[in-house]
């Protein structure tokens, strides 16, 4: 290995090196607290591997499994950094400085105490933060529609777990420390019982599994709830829509492995509670009816042991810690924001798609002219 | 369906705690002199399994990383194992996680790669 190593090494800085060429320093304001976190982070990624090639204890045979994995990370960095960070510096257009704009109004429009992500087109499927380099990847020409938008109060929302926790979000932190808490105890409950019973294996592995699964789970549908508190209905009727277009079943399980995010259902049961919460029951059941024909229409029916994957009374009570959480750190709801605030543009596009869907095409292309490049109302479109 | 910002904190997350798990297996393998790689793994996953920590995300992390169901318990003794006599057992506990840690963030990269 000490061949390999004295060549692939000092290839992988050169590497580091070269991207760290590639951050120019005329990048407008906008980009410049990413482009100093992809500086420093390449700079840390060269002196670990400096490390690694030239502590003398790197030599002994038997911490050579430890060099090859810490190489590995440093490889692993390096990719994130090459296709996220600096692909995102590299491309820098007068649209992807729209949609940054666009994410700043919303950020303030909501009281949102994180900075901004940098919005960048890249994405290859679906919205996503990376919460590392506070990136939100959209797809390429998302900017040209509505129905989707909704998304992005979700990803901005897991910008609230990303540590050290800002004093201002403590309470969204340790909400969702309750709600992580109550889920895991019920795992807990759960094992023992079926322990005590000597209850079916095929049980006692399903527990075991939607244990590792309950942390990833709970972060989503806390961040479903934060965009259901300052989106609004136009939130349920975009994870409809996304549900509608991209989801297997929306009773889906984990089978072997676990999976970071719950099933449509859950999160839609969720969300319905949500807009119950903010008394907004007539919008909920209009979201519940379409969520109904949807399923019926596919077809799709929850197994049996779909219940105790989802138990219902633990999501139910995920509603209530999550809205005391947003609102005792002043997350401002969609009903507090002003009457052209991008949530209730995102608003009355979905209300004009349930009211003429034929013409939502023509309607929808005028009006997003008027939010992303003007930022006035839809009435004016 | 929507959002990595788990798998991208995770994978983070993930490469620190992996990175700090390698340098106190160096350090002990090695007899280096300054400990201070294992007091600070082992301050970490003390961190990790206090009940009033507010370092949600690492928390999480370390149950996701447990592939072994664990549990908070055995990593708050293991903390405090570290820094006391350690045994061949607790240089084999250190390899399971550094290779749990490492299985993990090559699935974290797949998502992220996939997903996204």
């Amino acid at each position: 290995m000490q061949a390999y190593f004295a060549g692939a090494i000092p290839q992988l800085i050169s590497r580091a090196e070269a991207l760290e060429l590639k951050i120019r320093s005329d990048l407008p304001a906008d980009y410049l607290a990413l482009a100093a976190l992809s500086r420093d982070t390449l700079i840390e990624i060269r002196h670990r591997l400096d490390t690694l090639l030239t502590d003398p204890r790197y030599t002994d045979p038997n911490i050579q499994a430890e060099r090859l994995r810490s190489f590995r990370r440093c490889r692993k960095m390096l990719t994130q950094m090459e296709s996220r960070g600096i692909a995102t510096l590299d491309r820098v257009k007068v649209e992807d400085r729209e949609l940054n704009a666009f994410v700043r109004r919303i950020v303030g429009e909501i009281n949102h105490p994180p900075l901004p992500p940098v919005v960048s087109p890249l994405s290859q499927m679906y919205f996503s933060l990376d919460t590392a380099l506070n990136i939100l990847f959209v797809p390429l020409v998302e900017n040209r529609f509505l129905l989707h938008l909704p998304d992005v109060y979700h990803e901005l929302a897991h910008q609230c777990f990303v540590e050290p926790i800002s004093p201002r979000l403590r309470p969204v932190a340790q909400a969702l420390q309750t709600s992580l808490s109550a889920w895991l105890e019920h795992c807990y409950d759960e094992r023992q019982r079926l322990k005590r019973s000597r209850g079916p294996r095929a049980r006692q592995t399903n527990i075991e599994l939607s244990q590792r699964c309950v942390p990833g789970w709970v972060v989503e549908l806390h961040c479903d709830l934060f965009a259901v508190l300052t989106a609004g209905p136009a939130y349920a009727w975009s994870h409809l829509h996304l549900s509608a277009l991209h989801s297997d079943s929306p009773y889906a399980l984990p089978l072997r492995e676990a999976t970071t995010h719950p099933s449509d259902e859950a999160r839609m049961r969720v969300i319905l509670g949500g807009l119950r919460a903010l008394q907004l029951d007539g919008e909920a059941m209009d979201v519940e009816r379409r969520w109904e024909e949807l399923k019926s229409a596919g077809g799709f029916v929850a197994a049996p042991e779909y219940p105790a994957f989802y138990p219902a009374t633990v999501l139910d009570e995920i509603v209530g810690t999550a809205f005391a959480g947003f609102q005792a750190a002043g997350i401002r709801s969609y009903r507090d924001t002003p009457t052209n605030s991008v949530a209730r543009v995102l608003n009355q596009a979905w209300m004009r798609f349930w009211s003429a869907p034929a013409d939502f095409v023509d309607w929808e292309q005028r009006a997003v002219q008027s939010l992303l490049r003007s930022g006035g109302m839809l009435d004016d479109a | 369906m929507s959002g990595t910002g788990i798998d991208s904190m995770f994978f983070s997350d993930v490469a620190r705690l992996a990175e700090q798990v390698d340098q106190a297996l160096v350090t002990i393998k090695s007899n280096s002199e300054d400990e201070s790689p294992v007091s600070t793994l082992a301050d970490r996953l003390t961190r990790l399994t206090q009940d009033d920590t507010d370092s949600v995300a690492l928390r999480l992390l370390l149950i996701l990383a447990d592939r072994e169901c664990r549990g908070v318990a055995f990593w708050s003794q293991f903390a405090q194992q570290l820094i006391g006599p350690r045994t061949v057992e607790t240089i084999g506990i250190l390899e399971s996680l550094a290779q749990s840690l490492e299985h993990e963030q090559a699935q974290l990269e797949q998502r992220l790669r996939t997903v996204s």
